[in-house]
């Protein structure tokens, strides 16, 4: 129903795959994946509480059921066993074992989402050939592939990523926050950072409850979580994949305080979403969000472009959609 | 035709499409039976018993030897000549991606002169190169004898395959063309002709040619999947036609059958005369 490539070129990832089994049922399935192996570099904690997260924003964003969530933990980990030469930082990578399971425990038992099923693959260490005819101990990053299952009550109701119609209303749901550690943005300027992204489920979940009763009311007409990368990079992907142009202007994100404007474009704070209204459906979207974090930053534009505006005023962005395209693709060569 | 119209759909061996096709012929008012290849070929399940038989898509044997061949070989020694007889009295058959490629195999399709038998069109690789799974635009022939795509004009499909692509001799298509034997052909969106060019025409078919059938139009084989049509969900631009029927004050989803769906109404409303 919903499948894992959306838009009027069918080529950009959805933020979940739907699936109707019983073909005479109007029930589905909503399946996700999140993976953020360099959020450990900062902490494994938060590494695995941000894939729990993202992973069920993702359902939720093609209309899952916030209380019909089941999930299902991979771990990928290095030899955690300590030995001065050949595993030095074995205690550290036990530590950091133990600190994103203390996280699939509070989170999951936060958002109600019992663990189906997982599987370890511990031991993910290899030797590489040097230049020299040396060898190079390599350790994979503590990771955990947080996967989500959701019930979806009747399909009629999911919603798919792209933007649909020029004129409709750009809203920025949930706070951005100054949480770039491990995040993309550095991770090209060659940094870690410190500061990585945290999950605060007490918070996020009456927001995540308003979005499914608004999807499911129809008052939306596009919704993308913002993950890996940041607001510039999923409004930029939910406007490719609608063939249609953004106009943002920073200066109406909800912030927790001020931010430089690249951190505003890349921060990876969890608990967000990028949502698309129909005008006259304003109203009662804002109704709905009164009291909750929710920033109309912007609107769907015909000229297929990609126009933000700084928190100062000033133009930051304006490119051609099919640059962006192209710049995106190019790393799959022939590939597709 | 008094009574329930009976469709067998094939299973085993690598199909994996039954389910759908069978819940497809249900949809459009048909009982729908699925029967093991064995049990075709062990008499337990007799073609006689059926006014349609459907073969549907999948990987039948692995594709060894080429999809479809080894399917068509295993038939043709067991059950020829029922085949051959069910096909003369005036009942449907239709071969689907999988389905088709064992059409071909078989002889059934083209059908010229009430030849069931001679293979003279082939189903090969890709010109891409690798298996597609996609949706494709088609352009029915609206004055082809096809049963099935009775009333058709420009439909979206859902197509997954690997070995798609039509080839055959020049004089053959040529004669397809003058019998209107070309039900459908791949398109553009709009409907335009596709002229080869991909990813419109997605697997390099010579004239675009995306199905055909017998000079009767009772034997229809064709690569895309009708049943993987079922509700107007399937199709992958739904969210966005959903969204601009509501704001215009209509319902999500439209009234009635999906095209796929009408192609297997129309196999039922043709036995019902």
């Amino acid at each position: 129903m919903i499948k894992p490539l959306v838009g009027v070129d069918r080529d950009v990832p959805s933020d979940a795959a739907v699936i109707r089994p019983v073909l005479s049922s109007p029930r589905g399935l909503a399946f996700s994946q999140a993976l953020l192996p360099t959020y450990s570099a900062v902490d494994a904690y938060h590494m695995t509480a941000c894939a729990i997260d993202e992973a069920l924003r993702r359902v939720i964003a093609v209309g899952g059921d916030c209380d019909h969530v089941g999930g299902v933990d991979n771990f990928c980990w290095p030899n955690i066993q300590y030995h001065p030469e050949k595993n030095p930082d074995g205690k550290f990578k036990a530590a950091q074992l133990v600190r994103a399971c203390r996280a699939l425990r509070d989170v999951c038992l936060a958002y109600g989402i019992p663990l189906l099923s997982g599987k370890d693959s511990m031991y993910v260490d290899g030797n590489l050939a040097g230049r020299y005819g040396i060898s190079h101990k390599v350790s994979a990053p503590e990771t955990i592939q947080f996967s989500a299952i959701s019930r979806v009550p009747d399909i009629a109701h999911c919603t798919t990523m792209d933007v649909k119609v020029p004129g409709d209303l750009v809203y920025l749901l949930g706070i951005t926050r100054d949480e770039l550690g491990g995040s993309e943005y550095y991770e090209h300027l060659g940094y870690v950072g410190r500061q990585v992204p945290e999950v605060r489920p007490e918070a996020f979940q009456p927001l995540y409850r308003c979005l499914q009763t608004a999807i499911a009311d129809s008052l939306t007409a596009s919704v993308r979580g913002i993950y890996r990368g940041g607001i510039a990079v999923h409004a930029a992907l939910a406007a490719l994949a609608g063939g249609l142009g953004l106009s943002l202007d920073l200066a109406k994100v909800p912030l927790e305080a001020a931010l430089r404007d690249d951190k505003v474009l890349f921060s990876e704070s969890a608990g967000r979403f990028l949502v698309t209204v129909a005008s006259d459906r304003r109203q009662a979207f804002e109704a709905a969000f009164d009291g909750h974090a929710a920033g109309c930053i912007g609107v769907v534009t015909e000229a297929p472009r990609m126009v933000i505006t700084g928190t100062r005023g000033e133009p930051l962005v304006d490119l051609a959609l099919d640059d962006l395209k192209t710049a995106w693709k190019a790393p799959f060569g022939d590939l597709v | 035709m008094t009574g329930k119209i009976r469709a067998l759909v094939l299973t085993g061996f690598g199909l994996n499409c039954d389910l759908e096709t069978a819940y497809a012929l249900e949809l459009a008012g048909a009982e729908a039976v699925r029967v093991h290849i064995n049990a075709l070929i062990d008499g337990d399940a007799r073609l006689d018993d059926y006014q349609i038989l459907a073969f549907g898509g999948g990987f039948s044997w692995g594709d060894d030897h080429g999809a479809g061949v080894l399917q068509a070989v295993r038939l043709r020694t067991n059950v020829g000549d029922q085949l051959r007889a069910f096909v003369e009295s005036q009942r449907l058959v239709i071969g689907i991606c999988n389905g088709f490629q064992t059409l071909v195999n078989l002889g059934l399709l083209p059908g010229f002169d009430g030849d069931y038998q001679t293979r003279s069109v082939a189903l090969t690789f890709n010109d891409c190169g690798n298996f597609r799974d996609d949706w494709v635009t088609l352009k029915i022939d609206t004055r082809s004898p096809c049963v099935f795509t009775k009333g058709l004009d420009v439909i979206d499909l859902p197509i997954r395959h690997g070995e798609g692509k039509f080839v055959t001799a020049p004089e053959v298509i040529a004669r397809l063309e003058a019998h209107h034997q070309i039900a459908a052909r791949y398109a553009r969106p709009n409907g335009a002709p596709a002229e080869g060019a991909f990813p419109h025409n997605p697997n390099g078919s010579l004239g675009d040619i995306a199905g055909i059938c017998d000079p009767t139009g009772r034997v229809f084989g064709l690569m895309p999947h009708p049943e993987g049509f079922n509700h107007w969900s399937n199709h992958p631009l739904w969210t966005r036609q959903a969204e601009a029927r509501q704001r215009t004050g209509q319902p999500a989803m439209p009234e009635g059958p999906t095209p796929g769906i009408q192609i297997f109404r129309n196999a039922v409303a043709c036995l019902r005369g």
